[in-house]
């Protein structure tokens, strides 16, 4: 169904490697194309870090790199520091972790709010500034932000900025019987990701890129965009509502994942699926509402209910 | 369907006018487009107010007195109490009910295991299919179930249901009509036994006959419950015996009544008493004597139903006061009543001196089957009863010779009568022969059969009579109460001196003291419960109290169903029927496959604001016979709709075709969906 090859090629290496998640991977992958970040929130133990680790394994001539949030994290190890060079008698930037293609930034919630707004210019801009000083990214600069659910001891929640920040959040959830025996079946000698080969190359992923920027959108699906984020404001139960970067970043993702699908213009059925991803987060629920059992995702899928879809 | 066999229900019970109200509410749901997100809580409420319409319905029938009927009359009003769920059925977004809305525990049983993170599916049912039923149900139970138009009509609801439910098959639809057939009649009989064996007495209550226990073997068990009251004006005057009925044939081992064959009717033998200002006469002749002041009076007050026969003394003069739509009296002297309400209190008049029985006419008061007469004479010679010169001497031998020789017990031990037999000139021994020559113990029934057919082989004109003996007093009300226990049987004896009938009880006195109880404390309090119920009655039936309570019923009415209706109608939501196609951009594209929205509306319903064409669509898919013409229409739909860049015609024609197909398929679909009730 898919007709770029460098996608489909794409999807089912990282497909072969954790199994059971082909919708959960694609909208990843849609992520990644769209030049947007994803935070995946989840039980420990369900395949986050392994995802992470397999799309960078999957792009030939990548650089990935994982730093695991503590408590004691600071921002410089994050982004780097200057030290003295003896010799020259000039400070050297050593560039931190930031500087690399694809960042596995492991339970981000347990690191203290400095350090996790540090990440916040690297993600929003491309670019990171060290002491006064501009340093560029990668173009292909793409984080994968795990975290434990909230409530889990230990943590911060992160705030409301950073979490604008993520185009997505997704969550990996546990996968059915058959396919938990597939994982075991996989692992009795390797590690699949440890066999994993290359699939594609930086420029092949630079290429889909901009191609799913050429997807075809038309303005009354991006009226239909703008109409889902903008019912998130003004309800009683939304305390802070979604931002135009949520309209932003739904409509470059559902170009991504129309991209994955085959499709060369975007339907109000690809809107609708990644929709909960990219808005439900970014929600803040009046307490009255949390406390009655209501939850992000189940008011942006009321929200999908009661707008009215272009048919 | 459900208006249908409201209407239908409302034609059998002769609630028409409720009928109209329920099935434009019911079915006014196809017309209007207001409706409200009932949610589950709303089913759990919709259900609490039926039961609590239940409970005033049982209430108020309760209060009506049809103790006998109250069932049948419950299940009639059940379309009514159960309206409330349906209405939220039908006005709701949702066409099922989860089942545990019915049931505390079950709902309980729901939120222990939301609670926990179980998952539990609720099961959910059409509650019009149990609505459909119940009003069935109620039909059957309708006044109007036996008229011909009935029949028919319950065969082709029944009908009805099961054709727009299966296919039309020969064997369903029998299976219908038999089960229509069966249910109506089954349930008509049914209730006609149930009410028969619940009002009991059957026969007596018809006047003309009463079958004894004359012949039957076991013990004789009575039930403790009062079912009068008597309070008399002056505590010295006060009766004895109160007579419900007499007989005067005794065939086998029960007494009937006999009337003059020149009355026409003989089961109408009852006489109108005659009015009298507000008296009803007992009397033969209609005469203010009866209602002279030095006659005695006493207060009579019970739960009566429309032709039970009042307890009254033999001698009765008038009554008053009693609330009656009238009353008559056969030539016997039963009295038999039509009160307006279920309990009735008056004032009864009597010591008269004139017996309320017609005079004995050609010797059917001195007639004795044949089988019986050869041990009654040697009775009556061996006893001197055949030579005694008058009445009383007659009277106080028999008394005296039962007391002496004749022990009362409840306990029979009498053999039933088989069919009289000549043997060698010699008839088998009846019940009656036994009893005065061998066994010599028996209840009051016995010695009454006994002392009447032993006076009429001597010639005295004499009838059995049953009743009530006045023996319990209630000393701190200064009244007698009448129980279960204390009826009893005597006879009436014709006095030819006086010209007139007179009690005479040949029981040994001693009876009283087997009848009586103990009085237990269940007792005491269900007599107590029983006074209260009756008080409320008569307090109630006074007119002035009457308007003020359903005044006030009315007014509690009234505010309940404002409460409601104001809640609802702030809560309303205007479906609106367009709001399904409204389009962001009026300008959009209109493709071909958009003509299949109303056919797939047809099969689906509605299509959901939110829900995407291809999503709804797709749920007939494996309905379909080419799944993958419906995948093609799709995209080639979304491409002409979503793709911006320009589209070539090809599409289209393409497009155009497979919808045609598709088309067929729906129109397929349509004819074999099941149609919603």
């Amino acid at each position: 169904m898919i007709d770029s090859p460098t996608a489909a090629r794409l999807e089912s290496a990282v497909c072969s490697v954790v199994r059971g998640q082909k919708e959960v991977i694609r909208r990843v992958l849609a992520c990644m194309i769209s030049g947007g970040h994803v935070l995946l929130e989840d039980y420990p133990g369900t395949g986050k870090t392994t995802l992470a680790k397999a799309i960078a394994k999957a792009i030939y001539g990548t650089v990935f790199k994982r730093v695991q949030f503590t408590p004691d994290l600071l921002p410089s190890d994050i982004l780097g520091v200057s030290v003295l060079d003896p010799r020259t008698q000039e400070f050297r930037f050593h560039p931190g972790p930031i500087f690399t293609d694809i960042l596995l930034a492991d339970e981000i919630n347990r690191a203290s709010p400095r350090t996790q707004s540090a990440l916040l210019e690297a993600m929003g801009e491309r670019q990171a500034t060290v002491e006064g000083e501009r340093h560029d990214l990668d173009r292909l600069f793409f984080v994968i932000a795990t975290q434990n659910p909230v409530e889990f001891r230990g943590t911060y929640p992160l705030p409301e900025a950073q979490m604008d920040r993520f185009s997505m959040q997704c969550a990996l959830g546990y996968v059915s019987a058959e396919e938990e025996v597939a994982i075991l079946s996989d692992q009795v000698e390797t590690h699949p990701v440890d066999t994993l080969e290359p699939v594609a190359n930086r420029e092949e992923i630079l290429n889909l890129m901009s191609a799913a920027r050429k997807i075809r959108f038309s303005d009354e699906l991006r009226h239909y965009v703008v109409a889902l984020v903008g019912a998130t404001r003004g309800r009683p139960e939304i305390q802070l509502a979604a931002s135009p970067r949520a309209s932003l970043a739904l409509m470059k993702v559902s170009q991504a994942l129309a991209l994955f699908e085959g499709q060369e213009f975007v339907t109000p059925e690809t809107i609708q699926a990644v929709a909960a991803d990219v808005i439900a987060h970014r929600l803040v629920l009046a307490p009255e509402a949390k406390f009655s059992g209501l939850t992000a995702r189940r008011v942006v899928a009321d929200l999908i209910a009661e707008t009215p879809v272009p048919v | 369907m459900i208006g249908t066999s409201l209407l239908f229900w409302g034609a059998v019970t002769d609630h028409a006018l409720i009928a109209v109200v329920l099935c434009l509410l019911i079915e006014g749901a196809s017309w209007v487009r207001l409706r409200w997100e009932f949610t589950d809580d709303a089913f759990i409420r919709a259900w609490q107010i039926s039961i609590a319409m239940l409970a005033l319905t049982v209430a108020l029938i309760w209060s009506d007195g049809h103790r006998y009927t109250a069932l049948s009359r419950l299940l009639v009003w059940l379309p009514v109490v159960l309206l409330p769920v349906q209405f939220v059925q039908t006005y709701g977004f949702r066409n099922t009910i989860p089942i545990h809305t019915f049931s505390f525990f079950a709902r309980q049983r729901r939120e222990r295991n939301l609670r926990l993170g179980l998952e539990s599916s609720a099961a959910k049912l059409n509650f019009g299919n149990i609505y459909f039923i119940t009003t069935l149900v109620a039909c059957i139970l309708g006044t109007r179930s036996n008229q011909p138009w009935f029949f028919p009509g319950v065969v082709i609801l029944t009908g009805w249901a099961f054709f727009s439910r299966h296919r039309p098959r020969l064997f369903p639809l029998a299976f219908a009509v038999v089960l229509a057939g069966c249910l109506a009649v089954g349930g008509q009989i049914g209730l006609r036994h149930l009410t028969h064996y619940l009002t009991g007495r059957g026969g007596a209550a018809q006047g003309t006959t009463t079958r004894t226990a004359i012949g039957s073997l076991g013990e004789v068990k009575q039930s403790p419950a009062i079912l009068w009251r008597l309070k008399p004006f002056d505590e010295k005057r006060s009766p004895r015996l109160l007579r419900t009925a007499s007989f005067n044939e005794y065939r086998g081992s029960s007494w009937t009544s006999r009337i003059k064959p020149d009355v026409s009717n003989p089961e109408m033998d009852f006489q109108d008493l005659d009015r009298l200002q507000t008296y009803y006469i007992v009397r033969p002749k209609p005469d203010p004597r009866a209602f002279r002041p030095s006659l005695a009076r006493f207060d009579l007050r019970g739960a009566a139903v429309s032709g039970s026969k009042l307890p009254l003394p033999g001698n009765a003069a008038s009554l008053h006061g009693f609330g009656l739509d009238g009353a008559d009296r056969n030539s016997l002297g039963s009295v038999r009543i039509f009160p307006k309400s279920a309990i009735i209190h008056g004032t009864v008049i009597w010591g008269d001196d004139v017996s309320p029985e017609s005079a004995p006419w050609d010797l059917q008061d001195t007639r004795i089957a044949e089988n019986e007469l050869a041990t009654l004479q040697q009775i009556a010679t061996e006893t001197g009863l055949a030579t005694a010169p008058d009445l009383s001497t007659k009277l106080s031998i028999l008394k005296n010779w039962m007391q002496r020789e004749f022990r009362y017990t409840r306990y029979l031990s009498i053999p039933p009568p088989r069919t009289p037999r000549r043997r060698n000139g010699q008839y088998d021994p009846t019940p009656i022969s036994v009893f005065l020559t061998t066994n010599r113990a028996g209840h009051c029934e016995y010695f009454a059969t006994a002392a009447a057919l032993l006076l009429r082989s001597v010639g005295v004109p004499t009838r059995y009579t049953v009743g009530f003996a006045v023996t319990e007093k209630d000393p701190k009300r200064g009244e007698f109460v009448l129980r279960g226990t204390h009826a009893h049987s005597w006879c009436r004896v014709w006095d030819e001196k006086s010209q007139r009938w007179i009690d005479f009880d040949p029981t040994p006195p001693s009876w009283i003291n087997v009848e009586t109880i103990a009085p237990t404390r269940a007792q005491a309090m269900a007599d107590a419960f029983l006074r209260m119920r009756e008080d409320f009655f008569l307090w109630r039936n006074r007119p002035e109290n009457r308007f003020a309570a359903s005044i006030v019923m009315v007014v509690i009415g009234l505010i309940a169903i404002g409460i409601v209706a104001r809640r609802l109608w702030f809560s309303k939501k205007i479906v609106d029927r367009e709001n399904a196609k409204i389009r962001l951009d009026p300008t959009a594209v209109k493709t071909p496959l958009h003509e299949l929205e109303h056919l797939a509306g047809k099969i689906l319903g509605p299509r959901p604001t939110g829900l995407p064409f291809s999503h709804y669509l797709l749920q007939l898919r494996f309905r379909l016979q080419n799944p993958d013409h419906l995948d093609e229409a799709i995209l080639l739909h979304q491409r002409l709709r979503f793709d911006p860049a320009p589209a070539s015609l090809q599409p289209v024609s393409r497009l155009e075709e497979l919808v045609d197909e598709l088309k067929k398929n729906f129109a397929g679909l349509i004819e074999k969906m099941d149609s919603p009730t």
